[in-house]
Parts: structure tokens; C-alpha cells; sequence
């Protein structure tokens, strides 16, 4: 099925942003596990398959819409140096992917392309119910119980 | 969340709740007794247990709403140990809803004394504790009530339903007083992962 071209270029960026932060967090869960917070690369490396699956379902999309989908391109981005810093980054990314989606559903409702919609509030939901409150849950331990008391439960 | 809807308790519940409303519908039309000669009950009995059923609603609330919030700042131990504490209190106005009616009495189901929520996790150990321990005396009044009427399944239950909430209070003392030993930040970073059963 031909699809909306402007849609197709809106997937592709978002299936940029996906791959990136699907890497970003393999990457910083295996930076977490070499610091040995093995609870933190839990939760990363299950972020990352996150990403995966999300990735998975607009390269499905756009290839469906007979699109050419990137799989190449990433978004340049900031790797934490410190646990904290870590959270502190993915919810800053995190909340400007949710931005970056609730526009892409609105030019979705515009075209009158409403599987695509349906498609990128399931991924909107994933990203604000389960990413950015696990990560705004973190920080608030963090200043609630203090770093180091944190950092300990994550062994 | 996930966990709230495949929990077994959260499934019993319901169940319990769902039987209920059955055995109910036959008493709905034959009027408030289901035989000419029913259990009629005492009216300060019936005053007593609706009491504490509303002890037992605002408690299901309070609980309920200290579930939330410990959940959404991430103490997952706190969290799971709240929403069990509001179910238990379900199951118990269960009970006490299914004694009124056995009574020939009106559960009142409306009445909820104001519910308190703490700001953080201590206060609300601290408000769940003033009021297990009020429930608790509550309890004992309608105890000593049951026996000078002669009711003794009535003493019975609430004897069942007040070891429970001694219980609760026993809880939530040993965390205050865990609070003052090791110290609040301590104390919450050990309440962030759940316990393993």
C-alpha cells in the first residue's frame, strides 16, 4: 500500500531515534554491569529490547507503506559517565521522543493515516508509562534515600 | 500495574465479591429477610458492625491510596505490602457486610470517615499505625458489646478480624521503630526492591 511520503519521512526519524536509544542503552546497561549494578543493567538491557521491538514494528510500517526504511541513520547523543547521570540523560531523551511522537501522531491524524497513529501511541505509551516513569521514579529515590543508599540497592 | 491485575488476592477479591452479590439477589425479593423467622439481630450489634465496617472502608481507601503513591516513587516492598493490607481490609468488610445481613441489618456502605493520605512513607506508617491502633480499641468495644448481648458468633468474627489488625500495628511499629535505628534514607532504600516470596 503507497503511502503518505511526508509519514514515511517522519517514520524513518523516528526509527533513528529508536536504533539510537536501542544502542544507547545496550551500551550504558554494559557500562552499568561492568560497575557492577547489575539491577540497573537489568532494567537497561530490557529498555533496549524495548527500543528493539519498537524499531522492529516502523521498519514493518514504513516497508508495508513501501518505504525505504533507514536503518543506518542515529541521532547524536550524550553517554552518561556516572549511574546518575546515566538516568538523568535517558529521561531528558526519553521525554523528547514522547514530544517528538505526540507531533508525528498529530500529522498522522491530519493525513488521515490512522494505523500508523494507532501504532506510534502504543510506542508513546511504552515511553511515557513504563520508560519515563521508571526513570522519574529513580531520580526521586535518589534524592529521597541519597546516591550512595541507592546505588547500594542496585547490586 | 502489571502485577495488579494477575495477582491472585486482587482475582479472590472479586470472587468473593461477585458470590456475594449472588447470594443477595434471592433476599432482594422476599423483602429484607429471607425467611418468616429470621436471625433478627440486636440493634446496638448492628450499630457496632456498621462502625466498624466504616473503619474498614476508609481503611480499604487509605491503604489503597498510600499503594499508589509508594508505587509511583518507586518503594516496590512498601507498595506490594499497602495494596495487600487494602485487600485484607476488603475481605474483612466482607465479612462483616455478610454478618449485618445475616442480622437483618443495613451494611451502610456510603459512610467513610475522611481519608488520610501521608506526604511520604513514614507518615504514612505513622497514620496507618494511629489508626490500626484505633481500630483496634473500636474492635474490642464491639468485642465486649457481642458478649454482654450473648452474640458470640459476632464475637467471633471481630475476635478474627482484631488479630489481624494487631498484627497490622505490630508491622507498622517494628518499621517506625527500624526508621529510628538505621535511619529514614536507610530505611527507604531498602523498601525499593520487592521482597522475594
Amino acid at each position: 500500500m503507497q503511502g503518505n511520503p511526508a509519514i514515511i519521512k517522519t517514520l524513518n526519524s523516528i526509527l533513528a531515534d529508536e536504533l539510537t536509544s536501542m544502542d544507547l542503552y545496550l551500551l550504558q546497561g554494559r557500562m552499568l554491569d561492568d560497575w557492577g549494578y547489575h539491577k540497573l543493567r537489568d532494567r537497561l538491557v530490557h529498555e533496549s529490547a524495548d527500543e528493539r521491538e519498537h524499531a522492529d514494528s516502523i521498519i514493518a510500517r514504513i516497508l508495508f507503506l513501501e518505504g525505504q526504511p533507514d536503518v543506518l541513520a542515529r541521532v547524536p547523543l550524550k553517554v552518561g559517565n556516572t549511574p546518575k547521570e546515566i538516568l538523568e540523560n535517558d529521561l531528558k531523551y526519553e521525554l523528547e521522543i514522547a514530544k517528538k511522537l505526540n507531533t508525528a501522531i498529530a500529522q498522522c491524524v491530519a493525513e488521515g493515516d490512522n494505523t500508523t497513529r494507532a501504532l506510534l501511541e502504543r510506542l508513546l505509551v511504552d515511553t511515557e508509562s513504563d520508560h519515563v516513569f521508571w526513570l522519574e521514579s529513580q531520580l526521586t529515590l535518589i534524592e529521597q534515600v541519597g546516591l550512595e543508599q541507592y546505588l547500594a540497592e542496585q547490586f | 500495574m502489571r502485577a495488579f491485575v494477575t495477582d491472585p488476592s486482587a482475582v479472590a477479591a472479586i470472587v468473593i465479591f461477585v458470590t456475594s452479590r449472588r447470594s443477595a439477589t434471592p433476599l432482594a425479593k422476599s423483602g429484607t429477610s429471607r425467611h418468616n423467622v429470621g436471625m433478627k439481630g440486636d440493634a446496638d450489634i448492628h450499630k457496632a458492625l456498621n462502625d466498624v465496617l466504616t473503619e474498614q472502608l476508609t481503611a480499604i481507601n487509605r491503604y489503597f491510596i498510600h499503594h499508589k503513591m509508594c508505587h509511583n516513587w518507586g518503594y516496590q516492598r512498601l507498595s506490594k505490602k499497602k495494596r495487600k493490607e487494602s485487600i485484607q481490609q476488603m475481605k474483612d468488610a466482607d465479612c462483616v457486610i455478610d454478618r449485618l445481613l445475616l442480622l437483618e441489618g443495613t451494611p451502610n456502605m456510603q459512610r467513610l470517615s475522611p481519608v488520610q493520605a501521608g506526604e511520604d512513607a513514614i507518615e504514612q506508617h505513622e497514620i496507618d499505625l494511629s489508626n490500626e491502633l484505633k481500630a483496634v480499641k473500636q474492635l474490642n468495644l464491639a468485642i465486649a458489646l457481642a458478649v454482654s448481648k450473648g452474640d458470640n458468633v459476632t464475637r467471633e468474627l471481630l475476635e478474627r478480624i482484631l488479630i489481624g489488625r494487631e498484627d497490622a500495628a505490630d508491622w507498622l511499629e517494628a518499621q517506625l521503630h527500624q526508621v529510628r535505628e538505621v535511619g529514614k534514607e536507610r530505611y527507604l532504600a531498602e523498601q525499593i526492591h520487592e521482597e522475594e516470596d
